[in-house]
């Protein structure tokens, strides 16, 4: 119960966190920006407008936007938000699932950017592919290297062995993977500098150009699930390297608090991609994977060090 | 008529006497047919073919039932001397028998059969106009019965015979389309191969027998372990190598490239299916049930697999043929398994008996999808080359539309194999997750811990490739534009491949979404200390066991999507939609604009170049080809073409034969 309220919760805030950034962003190179509830106009806007679908298009078009929503809300139903609740929906080795589904997703994706035959959606759907080769194993490493001490390889099991020995999370392992992890976040987020999420250019974009073609309800769940994803990253973060303030039970009160500690936790850590992205330049595509390779270096490091050090 | 077929001299003719006097029945029956019934020799064939398959269908379905009644009750079918008044070894003794492992292979193989046959039938009408299509079918039929042998056998006489006989076969169903010029070289690359396997095997037995004093399978479970632990490696060794060659793992893998594409479609699936499945067979009769393992043979079978994963997963992202890509998929599939039992024989050897059932279990499992899933993308791979006479993705695109049953055979093959949940693919990974992580998480400051560490990461990057392998296949050849006038003109394959496809489909679902039922069976299959309960695996404590994800998930996949859909309608209003021409930037649109196969892969292609350096070809075929090579120019100095220096030759090795003989 505690999952679907948590998963929910994801649903209403995507675009909400989404706004911070953008108006953050904006302040910070001296605009004004837009308001930061413009992504839940946007969505209203995408839902009552109709849709101009290429000709080329087929069933993939109509089916995968659905497909990908209630898969990236599956994978939110896994994650322990605010608080951590031993029965969470789905099975317990979900490290390993949460992975898997939101990679259904990418490749529910990737066939809607090829659906309608233009060079751009393939060009997006490509770049997507190539990048998630080295963050599937990355994030994967990174986040078993921290979870090796906690029984189970369940988000709830790690966030817990950590609530209940916070030394754990200064140790050299956790510090090495919560370093990856950062840098799988941003790049999972669709942000500076691997992907730039305000632009169509098309020498630049990666998750745009899958979307290129999308029009109406299509495209408006297609970036809700976009922002879902984002958060949900933020969330992984958290859950890995810092569950501090996350209630461990059902009780009303503490979830209140482990709720308002989480949305603060989450708005500081948009002011941190705001910032990111205001100082730094879009990579080329091809030296994305030397800043991918270096979170993987540390992540193997961070494996490394449970079996090596003391 | 009837002269002019057995005029046509082709490999099939050689297969043995047996069918060459099978083949004048067949020909005297047409024959007979034709007189009095007054069809024309089209219709005869046409008959004699599909009762052939017909024939190739109740023998697999008989398979079947062996594998299904043999999981519970481990029966001796057969047992008889040959030759026993001209030999007086006991070797020659033919021997079948079905223990609960080979069952379950045979179940597999079963269930293949019956979809290849089936396909066959509408397959055949291709060659039938070129050859005789009746000697593919024979060969399809002769080719199931000498892998049904391997799993049955109950010896080494038998085993070997009908690994033999399997590996021939399956040579000459490799060269059927002998008439095109790689296909002879891949055909001769993998008969030279597999005889190299053969080689080793057939030293593993030796020496099995030469220190347990028998020939027999139920004699080797009960003795091997009692061996030395350096004759147990070198059995080991010896059974890697000669396995591992006809698995396809790297660097032993040149033929299966070539040799896979070569063959006709329905008989890749069965050598991609099931046939290399026999190898793994092998390795876990003889490394799990047989000797006792230690770690370092786990950390080989680690180490060869997880690299053979990786590679063979990076080159099916590279290649354009439809068949080299799932050629490449399974070496991939196959390092997968390697890996697994790689966990499995690591944790027995340090007396993890759980986590050692697990991988064991996700081994025999992810082998089943495996069959399942790569059988139905080499009959999809093949009705697509029959609806457009092009292999190359380059060439392709568009075929949702045009080939409706294909594509979402296609896609349901391309889903299990990029393991997505709650596929089938998905269900033996999530087991090789958890016997790989428990494995690492209980030796921890054990190297070995980091070895299953590196097996996970070898999974989820192996994961990522297939994903974009899944994703080119589809989104190039299925989607968007025909890009050759082939493409454009596709047509859907004849009802039995449809039939086929779509119960392959089915099969593969039906065993994604049961996962706890076949978990519960495999452990029939496991050695007595590897069974676990179950309550180990599903981490019990969970509102829902595993039992219950696949519908799960299956409900929030559907259900979800239905959901927002229905939401949407109710609060909003039905959605207009009007069609429209792909943007295209102004220009005139044209099918070449889209990404080609090639395109969407040169990232991967740039980024990872290193990993397409030929380390095997040059550090390994070349120099081995070199030393043959000059080897034989030395031996041709004895070779002087004098029948006095031959006559010589002879005579000293008489004399030297008596002197070390007495």
């Amino acid at each position: 119960m505690m999952s679907l309220l948590q998963a929910c919760f994801i649903v209403l805030f995507a675009p909400f966190l989404q706004g911070v950034i953008k108006r953050l962003k904006a302040r910070m190179q001296g605009r004004t920006g837009p308001s930061i509830w413009q992504p839940y106009r946007e969505l209203r806007k995408y839902f009552h407008k109709g849709a101009v679908v290429s000709d080329q298009a087929s069933i993939v078009t109509r089916l995968v936007p659905y497909g990908q929503f209630a898969l990236i809300f599956s994978a939110a139903l896994t994650l322990p938000l605010f608080t951590v609740d031993r029965q969470t929906l789905l099975a317990s080795g979900n490290l390993f699932l949460f992975i898997y589904l939101l990679g259904f997703a990418r490749l529910l994706t990737a066939l809607l950017g090829m659906d309608s035959g233009s060079a751009f959606g393939g060009m997006g759907v490509s770049r997507d592919l190539f990048v998630a080769l080295l963050v599937e194993p990355t994030v994967f490493l990174a986040i078993l290297s921290a979870g090796l001490l906690s029984k189970g390889f369940s988000f709830a099991g790690i966030t817990l062995h950590l609530l209940s020995h916070p030394g754990q999370g200064l140790t050299l392992t956790t510090l090495l993977a919560a370093a990856a992890l950062l840098m799988i976040v941003i790049t999972e987020t669709g942000r500076l500098p691997i992907d730039n999420p305000d632009t169509h250019l098309e020498l630049t974009m990666i998750h745009e150009g899958a979307i290129l073609d999308l029009s109406g309800r299509a495209l408006g769940l297609m970036s809700l699930g976009a922002w879902m994803k984002q958060l949900l990253w933020i969330s992984v973060f958290f859950d890995t390297c810092l569950p501090y303030g996350m209630a461990t039970d059902t009780a009303p009160n503490d979830v209140l608090y482990g709720v308002i500690i989480w949305v603060g936790k989450v708005l500081l850590f948009g002011v941190v991609l705001a910032f990111i992205e205001s100082v730094t330049a879009k990579m080329r595509l091809f030296t994305v994977p030397r800043f991918l390779t270096l979170a993987l270096s540390l992540s193997l490091f961070a494996l490394l060090s449970n079996y090596v050090g003391a | 008529m009837v002269l002019a077929h057995v005029s046509t001299i082709h490999p099939i003719y050689f297969l043995s006497g047996l069918t060459l006097r099978n083949h004048y029945v067949l020909m005297y029956i047409s024959y007979n047919i034709i007189i009095y019934n007054d069809l024309e020799m089209a219709d005869v064939q046409r008959i004699v073919h599909v009762s052939i398959n017909l024939a190739t269908v109740a023998f697999s379905v008989g398979i079947l039932f062996l594998g299904w009644s043999g999981l519970e009750h481990p029966t001796l079918l057969f047992a008889h001397p040959l030759f026993s008044d001209i030999f007086s070894t006991s070797f020659f003794t033919l021997n079948l028998a079905t223990v609960p492992l080979s069952s379950v292979f045979l179940m597999t193989l079963g269930v293949l059969g019956v979809l290849s046959a089936i396909y066959g039938i509408g397959y055949g009408e291709v060659y039938r106009a070129r050859f005789e299509g009746a000697w593919l079918d024979v060969g399809v039929f002769l080719f199931i019965a000498a892998m049904a042998v391997v799993f049955l056998a109950g010896n080494a006489f038998t085993f070997l015979f009908g690994w033999e006989m399997m590996s021939f076969v399956s040579y000459l169903l490799v060269v059927y389309e002998s008439e095109r010029p790689e296909v002879n070289m891949a055909g001769v690359l993998y008969l030279a191969m597999t005889q190299i396997g053969t080689v080793f095997l057939i030293l593993a037995f030796y020496l099995l027998h030469q220190f347990t004093g028998s020939y027999d399978f139920a004699v080797f479970v009960h003795l091997a372990r009692t061996l030395s632990p350096v004759l147990q490696s070198v059995i080991f060794l010896f059974t890697f190598v000669g396995f591992a060659l006809k698995a396809g793992i790297m660097p032993l893998h040149i033929w299966l490239p070539r040799a896979h594409p070569a063959a006709p479609s329905h008989v890749s699936a069965l050598m991609s299916g099931i046939m290399l499945k026999t190898a793994l067979y092998g390795l876990l009769l003889v490394n799990l049930y047989w000797l006792s393992p230690t770690v370092w043979w786990g950390v080989l079978f680690i180490v060869l697999g997880g690299s053979s994963a990786v590679l063979g997963a990076f080159h099916a992202t590279q290649e354009t043929d439809i068949k080299r890509i799932l050629a490449y998929s399974s070496i991939e599939n196959m390092g997968l398994l390697f890996m697994v039992v790689g966990i499995s024989i690591a944790a027995f050897a340090l007396r993890e008996w759980t986590i050692a059932g697990v991988a064991l279990c996700a081994t025999i499992y992810q082998a089943m999808n495996h069959a399942a899933f790569k059988s139905l993308l080499f009959h999809a791979a093949g009705s697509m080359i029959h609806g457009t006479h092009e292999r190359s993705l380059n060439f392709l695109g568009g075929l949702l539309r045009r080939m409706p049953y294909t594509s979402i055979a296609m896609a349901v093959g391309l889903l299990s194999v990029a393991a997505v949940p709650p596929f089938n693919g998905f269900m033996s990974e999530w087991l090789v997750f958890l016997a790989s992580a428990d494995l690492a998480r209980t030796n921890l400051h054990n190297v070995v811990g980091l070895f299953a560490a590196i097996a996970l990461f070898a999974l989820l990057f192996t994961g990522a490739l297939v994903a974009l392998m899944a994703a080119r296949i589809f989104g190039v050849g299925f989607q968007g534009e025909g890009r050759s006038p082939g493409a454009r003109a596709a047509h859907e394959a004849p009802f039995a491949m449809r039939l086929s496809l779509l119960m392959g489909a089915l099969y593969a679902l039906l065993l994604g979404l049961f996962p706890a039922f076949i978990v519960n069976a495999l452990q029939l299959t496991l050695p007595e200390p590897l069974r676990f309960s179950p309550v180990h695996l599903w981490y019990t404590g969970n509102l829902f066991a595993i039992s219950k994800l696949p519908f799960i998930l299956l409900f929030l996949l559907v259900g979800g999507g239905f959901f927002v859909f229905l939401l949407l309608r109710l609060f909003i209003g039905k959605e207009q939609r009007h069609i429209a021409p792909t943007w295209t930037c102004g220009g005139e649109r044209m099918a070449f604009m889209s990404y080609s196969a090639t395109g969407f892969s040169q990232p991967v292609a740039r980024t990872f170049r290193s990993l397409m350096i030929p380390v095997a070809r040059g550090y390994m075929y070349r120099p081995a080809w070199d030393f043959v090579l000059k080897t034989a120019q030395y031996f041709r100095r004895i070779q002087n073409g004098s029948v006095r220096s031959y006559l010589v030759y002879l005579f000293v090795t008489v004399i030297v034969l008596l002197i070390v003989v007495r």
